[in-house]
């Protein structure tokens, strides 16, 4: 019987974990939108989001806290539940970020160039793809699909370059856009460690699979 | 079973042996004794013999010395003469023997009792002599016994023997018995060649497999149904369990969510879909309640449906986009139709009453009466407009026709059109081959004319429409071209929809209703063409329908 309840709380952790990065996706999408659209409200709304994924991570953290000390778990079982305890942090930094980017977006204004829109927008639907994807990756336990995300996050980093580029040739203009170019380049920052973010929780589902943890070299587990 | 038998078998087989050999025992001792008997009988008959011819009795008797045998001579007083074994003297009167005195009395006796003398049991015989004595010769029953015992050994090693046997004879019969039963085909019970005691067994057995059988097929193909059933439904399908784990999903459901790489059963409803919503609403329909819900997911608009089932609940989705997107353009045209219907209806009413107030001047009634009907004759043309549209929408017009010739019928589209272009000085030209297609001649009529009215009235003043008839790749062609305003690129996927006009005010101007691309490409859809359009602003544009390619079936003559 007991056996068959820890059975039943690892469940539990897979679906409060999937629940948590659902949580995540939302967040961080409705965070993006409300930047391209210069949407308030929406902006707004972004913070409470925050504060539940903020709760989510207490209550998960201390079910996995539960689970190590009760059940004393090996092998696979130890390796799900403390690639959870790294992920839960990482999607918490995502939920975070995702609130300072509609901070930002409330300071921003309405004026917006549009070539330097189109790429933070481009950033923006790459970033929410690695999310999603590195979700998807733990939910699936895709090994294929969680490589892919720590190999997507050049893209964003290249973009992350063109991004100041762009703002560079901005302010070196000298146009009514500086100050809203620092805030622009903050944003581009945020998008970047919200794709640093997804390839460490890549990283954890591998390792959840696998034993591997990039940042380990050889160790295993 | 089998040990039962076993144990039965060698228990009656042991039994059995055992009362045989204790009645051959019997039998044996009981000849023996017999025949000891008789040979006791037969030997006092020749001491007897030999005494007779003696005449004297004891000096015989000395030389026979046999010591199995006990013989005593006794005298009519009971004084025993002679003793083979025992001291005569010593001896007591023997008189009161029982053989003696039968002896005595009838001339033989026999007895089998204790000896008195020796203490043992013993088989007498007497025998009265002519000397008035008795003969008598014994014999101990003992020695009997000690024949037979001697054949004990023999009897129990074959006893031995035969209980072996019985083991080995056993065990094969009990194998024999028990194989065909252990061979019972029970997949086919009747097609058994075994006892005919468990026939009806096997008969009963057979009947309940083709009961079982019956009810297998029964389910499979109820189960076949009902995937089948699933399988071919355009909506999603997923059955839940009290814990949201998915019991089971149809192709559809995964398609719809996008999910068409998984195998979500056995999994939680997150694994195959994180939208909260829909675990809102699945935790709704657990609750006990009919919930539903529409909203976007991935670019579609999916409406679910979730209804509580039993220890669980069933969601039920449906891709409503088209469905919506209908509803918008059915929206949109209906406020379209109300705002082009009210526009002419609010002059015609405003100098109508102009004119009944009597606040128009004289000279003016005129002027005001010729924008009236102008605008009676707009709102006849949009009602001839929607009505054709709606005919179109239901799709009552038949599409099949005979054999048309596109030239001819450019030809009159054009001539219809001559004086409205004359106003206007723009010059209207027909080009090109005959080219036959099979199609409704009014409705290619009425398509090339709505094509040409546009390229009059989007035309600059002075400018051309140029019909060109031909083929391309085989396939027939009608191409109208102006020199007209042109459409911009991003506007070009538009025009063909319901009161959508690329300049409004312009379009107002001359007289449009908003619906005559819209009545092209329902015509062109009815007719089996398709319509292209190929324009930049200033440059002009061209509107070309091209037909399917003429089969050889002989077209039917109208």
């Amino acid at each position: 019987m007991p056996r068959s309840r820890f059975d039943h709380q690892l469940e539990t952790l897979n679906t409060e974990l999937i629940t948590m990065g659902a949580l995540v996706e939302t967040t961080i999408a409705s965070a993006a939108k409300a930047l391209m659209e210069g949407d308030r409200t929406q902006a707004k709304r972004i913070a409470q989001n925050d504060s539940q994924i903020d709760g989510m991570e207490k209550s998960i953290e201390s079910l996995c806290l539960k689970l190590l000390l009760q059940q004393q778990p090996v092998a696979r079982d130890l390796r799900l539940i403390s690639a959870a305890l790294k992920m839960i942090t990482d999607m918490e930094r995502i939920g975070d970020q995702a609130t300072d980017i509609s901070e930002l977006t409330l300071l921003l204004g309405d004026i917006k160039t549009p070539t330097v829109m189109d790429s933070i927008g481009d950033m923006a639907r790459a970033t929410i793809r690695m999310v999603s994807a590195g979700i998807d990756a733990f939910v699936k336990k895709d090994l294929d699909l969680a490589r892919k995300v720590i190999d997507m996050d050049d893209e964003v980093d290249d973009l992350f370059v063109r991004v100041k580029e762009e703002l560079i040739e901005l302010i070196r203009q000298n146009g009514p856009f500086c100050e809203q170019a620092i805030d622009l380049i903050m944003v581009a920052k945020y998008f970047e460690r919200i794709g640093d973010h997804s390839v460490n929780i890549a990283e954890w589902v591998v390792f959840s699979i696998t034993g591997e943890h990039r940042s380990s070299g050889e160790e295993t587990v | 079973m089998r040990k039962k038998i076993f144990a039965s078998t060698v228990l009656l087989c042991v039994l059995t042996a055992l009362v045989a050999f204790a009645l051959a025992l019997w039998t044996d001792y009981d000849g023996q004794r017999a025949f000891m008997q008789s040979e006791i009988i037969r030997q006092a008959a020749d001491i007897k013999e030999a005494c007779l011819e003696t005449g004297n009795s004891v000096p015989v008797l000395n030389a026979l010395s046999d010591p199995r045998l006990r013989i005593t001579l006794v005298a009519r007083d009971g004084t025993v003469l002679f003793d083979s074994i025992a001291d005569e003297a010593l001896m007591d009167n023997h008189q009161d023997r029982p053989e003696i005195e039968q002896a005595f009395a009838s001339g033989a006796g026999s007895r089998t009792r204790l000896s008195d003398t020796l203490g043992e049991e013993c088989f007498y015989y007497a025998q009265r002599l002519d000397d008035d004595t008795v003969l008598r010769v014994a014999s101990y029953t003992s020695s009997v016994w000690a024949v037979t015992r001697d054949l004990i050994p023999r009897y129990v090693l074959l006893l031995a023997a035969v209980c072996l046997g019985a083991l080995w004879l056993a065990s094969r019969v009990t194998r024999r018995i028990v194989k065909p039963l252990n061979e019972l085909d029970l997949e086919h019970p009747l097609e058994n060649d075994a006892y005919e005691e468990i026939a009806p067994l096997l008969g009963r057995i057979h009947r309940q497999n083709e009961g079982l059988r019956d009810r297998m097929t029964e389910l499979q193909n109820q189960r076949e149904h009902l995937s089948a059933i699933t399988a071919s439904m355009a909506e999603g399908l997923i059955v839940l369990d009290s814990e949201l784990t998915i019991l089971a999903c149809n192709q559809s459901a995964l398609r719809l969510l996008g999910r068409e790489d998984l195998n979500p059963v056995e999994q939680n409803l997150l694994v195959l879909c994180r939208e909260a919503w829909v675990s809102a609403l699945a935790r709704r329909a657990l609750a006990g309640e009919r919930a539903e819900q529409t909203e976007m997911h991935q670019g579609r608009a999916l409406r679910v449906l979730g209804s509580p089932a039993s220890n669980g609940c069933i969601l039920l989705i449906s891709d409503v986009t088209e469905q919506q997107e209908s509803e918008r353009m059915r929206r949109e045209f209906t406020a379209n139709v109300s705002h082009e219907l009210k526009t002419p209806l609010t002059s015609i009413s405003g100098y109508a009453e102009l004119i009944e107030t009597g606040m128009a001047r004289p000279g003016d009634v005129g002027r005001f009466a010729h924008i009236i009907s102008d605008e009676c004759s707009r709102l006849l043309t949009l009602v001839d407009d929607i009505l054709s549209l709606s005919r179109l929408d239901e799709g009552a017009v038949p599409a099949q026709g005979g054999p048309v010739g596109l030239l001819a019928v450019s030809h009159e589209a054009v001539s219809r059109l001559t004086d409205a272009a004359h106003k206007r000085g723009i010059t209207l030209s027909v080009e090109g081959e005959e080219q036959i297609v099979c199609a409704s001649r009014s409705m290619l009529l009425e398509l090339i004319c709505n094509l040409c009215d546009n390229a009059v009235k989007y035309n600059r003043d002075g400018g051309s429409v140029t019909v060109t008839v031909g083929r391309r790749g085989g396939r027939p062609f009608v191409a109208v071209r102006d020199t007209g305003i042109g459409i911009p690129a991003d506007e070009q996927s538009r025009i063909f929809e319901r009161f959508y006009r690329v300049d409004k005010s312009r379009s107002r101007e001359v007289g449009g209703t908003g619906l005559g691309l819209a009545i092209v490409k329902h015509l062109a859809l009815a007719l089996g063409a398709e319509v292209s359009v190929d324009s930049a602003p200033g440059a002009g544009s061209t509107f070309t329908v091209t037909f399917s390619a003429p089969s050889d079936q002989a077209c039917q003559p109208q």
